[in-house]
């Protein structure tokens, strides 16, 4: 968030954007009485990156109200949607600046006064331009005062002086919503001195502000702008695994996932308060999450430390569809479009599927640090309204919608383009010495898609790969995002031309991509090579695996038998099913 | 990467401008897009490709090409 802005880059980038047709566009002019001129490029390359092409007017230095009055003046001829006003408070008042010890009481109420004073000036300017949005600056503190430490603790001192002046000059224009600020102060504490000031170019040219501090002016600006088009969002749908809270319910229970007041929890706790403090100002919330519905209500309504209980959220789409399906039955739930969604995750599988699916929901892809969690949804700016008001606040609670639990069949056509897109590389191998201990673990704590449940240690792992009767797989994955190691196994057992599946599992990150079914045929086919005909296979019900039910059934296995508890499968090797061709590299590296 | 060369790349960046129009010659006077605007953008630019901060002095010496890598040169030797 606090990155250095490279002007070279941003004009070249600029230079691109020069031919593009924009959605929209903006006719903005900067009035002032110091030199910002850098702004122009940051804020060119800003807007265009939201589609908003900009043409700017820069003001003659320190030429602000002949701007004004006078009908043939260059801003009247520019036409401007937006008027950004930058004034130096040492410039309209240089004894609040230079000179603050000089000054008795009745001298700094005579500065504030004359300020005030030129504000009201502006104020009344604004009926010459009776649809403009007009963007004012607050005051700088100044860092050093003149009286010192001091001048922390009084009110009638500098720091307190120029907040009351900041205050007063906010106040004037409460009435008015087409008048919007910009806290300097704020940018000033985020950036720090050095990255915001530059004395250098202040005393040859009148430039305070380093490139830095222009490009956060110049974001505040869209987010103005973006308010003032109406582009604002008004819900967010969340993810809930390594999103609301450390770990997956799926796996390991509502005792074991993290949120309270220690690490890890503690993050996801703070990223909870702030979602709910934006829901309490009128965000409506929503839920897309690939879980059972049960497990996630039990969360939301059961853990102690849940701060985001189910009553605050107007949508919940818990099942084992894909996001953008979700996504959009939340829109028409919600009746909202599109373009009105954020959509949070931490799995840039998700976050690209939307992107893909449905370009204008807005997406924010979690890093792995659950620490800046907060701050990016404080900050990200896409829920920016240009007024506030009792109805704001209480909009989220108008839109509380039936929530369908009803798995609706994907509506998503390409999806198989999408996963083609993601260059899927897999790899299926023998167990050996490296991968022991991942199996074991793998067979300890899949609970979802788990066909019979079995848990193994390590030692029971080493027992099947070492034995001649039996065998275990293992499934590697790798996509463009990254390498997610070892994400599947299978274990075979031999007896005479029978081979039976003990055990076939896959980690929940990977549900949903085709990589069981390349598992499954690639165990069939080794059952084949060891002399099999028929495969015998079973699905022990638990608490967890109902999603996997039918999971033979729909690959033509023939159920044998079946109760309550469990189903018993047979296949006849020869038989096939269909498996995916969208991988991008299929990789078998055990030759037997 | 010589001084020149890196410079020339930055001057292109900003002016846009091919590399081989800039030479020791190159001044507001020649170059178009060269104003008292992009001036500003110019040393910033500067500053940032060879990663190193101007005093006040060398600032307003910087008016053309040949003077910027003159400044440069002693910047860089120090």
């Amino acid at each position: 968030m606090n990155n250095e802005i490279n002007i070279a880059d941003l004009i070249n980038s600029n230079k691109k954007f020069k031919d593009n047709e924009f959605k929209n566009k903006l006719n903005l002019a900067i009035l002032r009485n110091i030199t910002v001129d850098p702004i122009v490029e940051c804020l060119i390359n800003d807007f265009a990156r939201e589609d908003i092409g900009l043409k700017t007017y820069m003001g003659d230095f320190d030429k602000i109200f002949p701007e004004f009055l006078d009908s043939e003046s260059n801003l009247f001829k520019f036409n401007p949607d937006v008027i950004a006003i930058h004034l130096n408070l040492s410039l309209i008042s240089p004894k609040l600046i230079y000179e603050f010890s000089s000054l008795n009481k009745k001298g700094i109420e005579k500065c504030k006064d004359d300020v005030l004073s030129y504000f009201n000036k502006i104020l009344d300017s604004a009926k010459f331009f009776p649809s403009t949005i007009f963007i004012l600056h607050k005051f700088e503190i100044p860092i050093y005062p003149t009286f010192g430490i001091i001048d922390s603790k009084m009110s009638s001192m500098q720091g307190e002086t120029i907040a009351s002046l900041n205050k007063d000059i906010t106040q004037l224009f409460s009435k008015n919503n087409n008048f919007q600020f910009v806290d300097n102060n704020r940018i000033l504490s985020k950036l720090g001195e050095d990255r915001y000031y530059d004395y250098r170019y202040w005393s040859i040219g009148k430039a305070p502000y380093k490139i830095n501090a222009l490009s956060s002016f110049s974001k505040d600006y869209l987010r103005i702008c973006r308010a003032k088009l109406g582009k604002n969002s008004k819900c967010l749908v969340l993810d809930c695994d390594n999103t609301l809270w450390k770990g997956i319910i799926g796996e390991d229970g509502i005792s074991g996932i993290g949120l309270g007041s220690t690490y890890p929890g503690n993050n996801f706790v703070e990223f909870q308060k702030a979602i709910l403090d934006l829901g309490n100002r009128g965000v409506i919330l929503a839920i897309a999450s690939k879980n059972n519905h049960e497990d996630v209500i039990d969360v939301l309504n059961n853990h102690p430390n849940m701060i985001l209980r189910e009553d605050k959220f107007a949508v919940i789409k818990a099942n084992w569809n894909d996001k953008p399906t979700n996504i959009k039955e939340i829109a028409s739930d919600l009746n909202i479009g599109l373009d009105s969604l954020v959509f949070i995750d931490d799995n840039k599988f998700e976050t690209e599927m939307v992107k893909e699916f449905l370009p204008q929901v807005r997406t924010i892809h979690l890093p792995d640090d659950p620490s800046v969690y907060r701050n990016l949804i404080l900050s990200c700016g896409f829920f920016d309204s240009l007024t506030y008001s009792n109805e704001d606040k209480n909009r989220g609670k108008m839109y509380k919608a039936e929530s369908k639990r009803k798995v609706l069949k994907s509506s998503i056509d390409s999806i198989e383009n999408y996963f083609e897109s993601l260059e899927m590389k897999l790899t299926i191998n023998k167990v050996d010495s490296f991968s022991i201990p991942r199996i074991s673990q793998l067979t300890q704590r899949t609970n979802q898609f788990n066909l019979t449940t079995k848990r193994y240690s390590e030692n029971d792992i080493l027992g099947f790969s070492t034995n001649k009767n039996s065998d275990v797989l293992y499934a590697e994955l790798e996509d463009k995002f990254g390498n997610m190691g070892i994400i599947g196994a299978s274990i075979i057992v031999y007896n005479n031309l029978e081979a039976t599946l003990d055990t076939f599992l896959l980690s929940c990150r990977v549900i949903g991509r085709g990589v069981e079914d390349r598992l499954l045929l690639e165990t069939i086919k080794l059952a084949e090579r060891n002399k099999a005909v028929k495969i015998l296979s079973k699905y022990e019900k638990s608490k967890k695996n109902n999603q996997v039910a039918d999971f033979y059934d729909k690959r033509n296995f023939n159920i044998i038998s079946s109760s309550q508890e469990s189903k018993h499968y047979s296949f006849d090797i020869g038989n096939s099913f269909d498996t995916p061709s969208y991988f991008k590299e299929v990789n078998i590296l055990h030759d037997n | 990467m010589t001084i020149e060369k890196r410079l020339k790349s930055v001057f292109s960046k900003l002016f846009g401008v091919q590399e081989s129009e800039i030479n020791t010659d190159s001044s507001p006077d020649n170059i178009e897009s060269w104003d008292s605007l992009n001036h500003m953008n110019l040393i910033i630019a500067i500053e940032q490709e060879f990663k190193i901060s101007f005093s006040m002095d060398e600032i307003v010496e910087m008016l053309n090409f040949e003077l910027i890598v003159l400044i440069l040169s002693e910047k860089i030797n120090e």
